[in-house]
């Protein structure tokens, strides 16, 4: 082969090479394109650490794995419910969002980062936390204190001394002074939250502790604090606080005193208490532990026996130790003794893991005893209470028969309840208020079908326990039905089918009748024995739209006593009334208030009425100027029971806010307010009417906040 | 037809229990002596472990007699010289303590007296019939005279039962309270109350009416009497008690079981218009029981019967709850305003769909903060917006934070300036999300 044949021989293959290397791209290449991998998705890393706190004016910074391009769509920020994209600086792949200044909540805040195409759709694109301190460098501290200082009373007054006989001054000027504070702060898993409320007037009648303490109430008084330090493991309460969990010896007691809770390891816990025996305010006794006659002392144990699963088996036990003066707490008025009780209680919870089945049991044990009480002897000799140690127990076991199964097409659920409760006779402890002398067995269905929710109860027991022979026995049984029906959301009712009202009804039946009557109990007649029927039925229906609402109820009751000559002796009673709340505009309200009652002796065929219609309003007529107006007329005739009968009331109020500083939600405000309310009375004497007796008074005030 | 009445006339038999004194009770019962003061009812079912509370009405009292004491014993025993049966001092179970003495003279020659019979007189009385005595005892009231004249005793017997039915409907305790941790509750302007009501333990059974009412800033505070059930007073005095703003109305069975908690008003209605200590009232009106029945007439009172369902040996309990600001109208603190473009007032917002919001631009401004709210001020979601934009298109899921279709929110913009100052804001625009 001559070197021209090799050349051309080579430039030949080359040719055919290059027609090949083509064809090939040609052919190949399309599907190359076609099966390239996608640009690098886009993604947001945060650049700092989610699992520690971060500095009060932080600037976040972000990580995209790639700059944005315009078919992207746009990042949007969110840092808790606020939008702060506008505030970010984006540099490339580095993203920056200073938060100094910014309104935003301390502690563990959200931050979800979004992008938003052109048709205004949002799709998620990370989602991290933020940890912030507080500009102290705590985790977080909140502190509100306020101090509000009033000068209000009344101008003029016109009061009926027949129709009112309690008629205090007819003017008279109050200076009021109210200071609170409410504060928390964390760090390191330990929290320390304060609150308090101190209450002051000038005027006696108006001060905390008027109705305690008559003219010695002071004029600055304690109303209520609560100081709480938390850290894992310990809990640690002064001031209000609220003890045990035994429902025979003490349950959520709350007065003022001391408590620590500790769990020194996950299946144990140990609660310590002392605090008063009623809830007091005032500074007399500040940790309310000053008085040994008037104190309650409670320790309880908790224990997990399967700590892995808490729940399934735990058993608590409490012990009390409390005595009481006479002296019932700030809010309550009973008739009281003093009393004396030690006690010990024991409670077993017991659940499958589901939770389907749950049983719970418990004892206590108390002796109780009443020291002597020298308002009660005087100077005379009582026969000696006993000191009776007594006993209480309970049990219950709880089934969830069918739980969410389908019915058809709808959710159903069904649960059944037995319970057995045993109280001795005299069984009193001084921290739980409890119907002592009563056996009582009772079985609870509940249960709903779709939305339908129904409720039945029997209860039957029995007291005299002890079986004294000159007690009579009385022996009760119970029942009651609940339903509860929303209509729309049953019927599949459309948004705006406002019609479909929301119903409930409930029937209530109690039986109580006395053994035969003992000898040497006092008896004398037969009707002095109980026996008696007594039915419950109530009905009720609600309208809801977001303007406005409507609520109807009905109730009617009939007492039938059974006993010899007194059979005649039954009452029947009817209620009704109807509630209209109408909100046209966020600057005004209206209600309309329509009630009446009716009762019908059997025996005598006497019938007794009461109707009532009030209306209210309540209206904001500029930016900080409020109007309150409201009037209701009242009609009664029972002769038996009340000589008022007809009443009418007024009172129509207006105050105006002014702002004092430029920015008022963290500087003061002043409002201002007068107020007219007058009462027209006609008082019945016999069968006639008296002329109507008018009482009138005008109050004005002024108030002033500080914080 | 009246246990009052056939319990006077029996009045004797009332005395068999006492065998050595009966010839004594024969001798003084009521309708033999003529100075002997009446009493009705002469025997009530009281509860054999716990307190209860009658209403009794005495007649028959001469000008110159006044009430003195009043025991409870296990039993009777011959007051001469003095006149009726007073108590035997070896079985006194206490006496009526002062803290729970509401008696008051009414009526002609009559006198009306709230029995509360403490817990501790009940066991007293339940542990002697445990030891073999009656399971009845008695509450006797001595009236003397001012000129000298003998003493009167006059008895009601009490039966231990169970306390529910037969006996007087009558309230034992009363307890009001929000549902808080504080006796007192503190309110901010803006917030809502969180629920009230009375956890009530009572005696018998029957209706309970009455109604909540509140004492507003500057007005004058309720006395001790104005706080009484209105069944614990005579019939006469009904009705003259002080009222106040009224609140609500309630009208509820109460079972022979014992213990109820009767719900508050609607939290949402309490008034807090104004700063001030503002004051629940807990008002109960009289209601028929014929277990509670005083026969006037039978007493020597007057004519007819008085019937005292809701009695009390107390004056009910109130609740206070402080406001502290006033706040919660609409403020605006600066002269400069910002002009809001859309959505219109009172407008409605596409849950799907929400329109963007526009405002005006404000000159100083170097960004906007749009707020949007609910109406009752719970925060639901903010915007910060560049100065050149005035306007904000909000994210799709901002309905369903909101609450959803059907829920009325409000919205306004505040101007910030480059130093962070609030330069102007807006005033409040309202809407409803709808679907």
């Amino acid at each position: 082969m001559t070197p021209d044949s090799r050349a051309a021989r080579a430039q030949l293959l080359g040719v055919i090479a290059l027609f090949l290397a083509v064809g090939l791209l040609c052919v190949i290449a399309p599907r190359a394109i076609a099966q390239a991998p996608p640009p690098n998705p886009l993604c947001l890393t945060a650049d700092w650490d989610q699992s520690r706190y971060q500095p009060h004016d932080a600037s976040l910074r972000f990580t995209l794995t790639r700059p944005l391009r315009a078919d992207d769509g746009r990042l949007a920020i969110l840092v808790g419910n606020a939008d702060l994209t506008a505030l970010a600086d984006v540099n490339g792949v580095r993203l920056q969002l200073p938060l100094r200044g910014e309104h935003l909540a301390d502690g563990d805040i959200a931050v979800v980062a979004y992008l938003v195409s052109a048709e205004g759709d949002w799709t998620e694109l990370a989602h991290f936390t933020l940890k912030r301190l507080t500009r102290a460098g705590l985790e977080s501290v909140h502190a509100r204190p306020t101090v509000n200082l009033q000068s209000d009373g009344q101008l003029r007054a016109r009061q009926s001394l027949e129709a009112t006989p309690g008629a205090q001054a007819a003017t008279f000027q109050n200076v009021s002074l109210n200071a609170g504070l409410e504060s928390a702060l964390s760090r390191d898993g330990t929290d320390i939250a304060l609150q308090g409320l101190l209450v002051g007037a000038s005027r006696e009648p108006a001060r905390l502790r008027a109705q305690q303490l008559g003219t010695r109430a002071p004029a600055l008084d304690l109303a209520s604090y609560n100081l709480r330090f938390t850290h894992p493991g310990i809990a640690l309460s002064a001031g209000h606080v609220g003890v045990g969990n035994q429902r025979h010896l003490i349950n959520q007691f709350r007065s003022r005193g001391i408590s620590a809770e500790l769990q020194p390891m996950r299946a144990l816990q140990i609660g310590v208490g002392v605090v008063a025996g009623s809830e007091l305010v005032g500074w007399d006794d500040p940790l309310g532990l000053a008085r040994s006659t008037h104190r309650v002392v409670v320790g309880s144990l908790g224990l997990e026996m399967v700590p892995s699963q808490p729940g399934t088996l735990r058993l608590d036990l409490t012990t009390l130790n409390g005595s009481l003066q006479p002296a019932p707490a700030f809010n309550q008025q009973s008739i009281t003794d003093r009393e004396a009780s030690r006690g010990l209680g024991w409670q077993l919870t017991t659940s499958d893991p589901s939770q389907r089945i749950r049983f719970v049991a418990g004892i206590a044990q108390s002796r109780f005893d009443n020291p002597v009480d020298p308002s009660l002897s005087g100077v005379a000799t009582l026969v000696p209470v006993r000191r009776e140690t007594r006993a209480a127990k309970f049990a219950e076991l709880a089934l969830a028969v069918v739980r969410n199964a389908k019915l058809g097409p709808v959710a159903t659920s069904l649960a059944i309840a037995a319970r057995h409760e045993r109280i001795d006779p005299q069984y009193r402890s001084v921290a739980v208020t409890l119907q002592a002398d009563r056996l009582q067995d009772g079985i609870d269905v509940s249960g709903n079908v779709d939305v339908l929710q129904f409720q039945y109860a029997t209860t039957r027991g029995r007291d005299n326990l002890d079986h004294i022979a000159s007690l009579l026995t009385t022996r009760s049984r119970g029942q009651s039905f609940t339903l509860s029906i929303p209509v729309a959301q049953l019927v599949r009712a459309a948004d705006g089918a406002w019609w479909w009202p929301s119903l409930s009804a409930g029937w209530q039946a109690a039986w109580q009748v006395g053994d035969d009557a003992p000898e040497n109990g006092g008896f004398r007649f037969p009707f002095q024995v109980p026996d008696q029927r007594a039915d419950n039925i109530t009905a009720g229906a609600i309208w809801q739209r977001s303007i406005w609402n409507v609520v109807w109820h009905y109730s009617r009751s009939v007492v039938d006593n059974r006993q010899t000559d007194r059979q005649q002796s039954d009452v029947f009673a009817n209620a009704q009334g109807v509630t209209i709340a109408i909100v046209p505009s966020p600057r005004l309200t209206l209600g309309v208030d329509l009630s009446a009652d009716a009762q019908r002796s059997m025996e005598t065929g006497a019938e007794a009425h009461n109707r009532r219609v009030g209306a209210q309003m309540d209206s904001r007529l500029l930016s900080s100027t409020a109007l309150n107006l409201v009037i209701a007329s009242t009609v009664a005739d029972d002769r038996l029971t009340t000589r008022r009968g007809d009443n009418l009331e007024l009172r129509a109020e207006a105050s105006q806010g002014v702002n004092l500083y430029r920015r008022p939600q963290d500087g003061s405000q002043m409002r201002v307010f007068v107020r007219y309310a007058r009462a027209d009375a006609a008082l019945r004497i016999a069968d006639a009417l008296q002329p109507t007796q008018r009482s009138w008074t005008l109050n004005s005030g002024l108030s002033l906040r500080f914080f | 037809m009246r246990s009052s009445n056939r319990e006077s006339q029996s009045a004797s038999q009332r005395c068999v229990r006492a065998t050595s004194v009966f010839v004594m009770c024969a001798l003084f019962t009521p309708h033999m002596t003529a100075a002997q003061i009446r009493v009705s009812p002469t025997g009530v079912n009281v509860a054999s472990q716990g307190a209860t509370t009658a209403f009794l009405t005495f007649g028959g009292i001469e000008a110159d007699q006044v009430p003195a004491d009043a025991f409870w014993c296990g039993e009777l025993i011959d007051a001469r010289p003095d006149v009726g049966l007073r108590c035997d001092p070896t079985t006194l179970f206490g006496q009526l303590p002062i803290r729970f003495d509401l008696s008051r003279a009414s009526g002609t020659g009559g006198f009306t007296d709230i029995m509360s019979i403490p817990p501790s007189v009940a066991r007293r009385a339940y542990q002697a019939a445990a030891a073999g005595q009656p399971a009845a005892f008695f509450y006797v009231r001595r009236f003397t005279s001012r000129s000298g004249a003998r003493d009167v005793y006059v008895a009601v017997t009490c039966r231990l039962t169970a306390g529910g039915a037969g006996s007087p409907l009558a309230l034992t305790d009363v307890r009001l309270a929000f549902a808080a941790e504080t006796p007192v509750l503190a309110l901010a302007a803006g917030d809502d109350p969180p629920p009230l009501g009375a956890d009530i333990t009572y005696t018998g059974t029957g209706r309970l009416q009455g109604r909540w009412e509140v004492v507003l800033p500057g007005e004058d505070p309720p006395s001790e009497r104005d706080l009484l059930p209105e069944a614990s007073l005579p019939l006469e005095q009904r009705g003259t008690q002080r009222r106040f703003t009224s609140l609500a109305r309630f009208d509820v069975f109460l079972a022979p079981g014992g213990r109820l908690h009767l719900p508050g008003p609607d939290p949402t209605r309490l008034p807090r218009s104004v700063d001030g200590v503002y004051l629940l009232l807990l008002r109960i009106d009289a209601t028929r029981d014929v277990d509670s029945e005083s026969d006037l007439s039978a007493a020597g009172a007057g004519i007819g019967l008085v019937s005292s369902g809701a009695v009390a040996g107390f004056s009910l309990p109130t609740l206070r709850y402080v406001v502290g600001t006033t706040s919660d109208a609409p403020i605006v603190v600066s002269a400069k305003r910002v002009g809001l473009l859309q959505p219109a007032d009172g407008g409605a917002l596409l849950s799907a769909h929400p329109a963007t919001f526009v405002w005006e631009v404000v000159p100083l401004a170097a960004r906007y903060r749009l707020e949007i709210e609910r109406v009752d001020g719970t925060p639901v979601f903010e915007a910060v917006v560049g100065a050149a934009v005035a306007a904000y298109r909000p994210p799709p899921f901002l309905a369903e934070r909101a609450g959803g279709a059907g829920v009325s929110i409000r919205w306004h913009v505040v101007a910030i300036s480059a130093a962070g100052r609030e330069v102007a804001r807006s005033e409040w625009r309202r809407l409803t999300i709808s679907s």
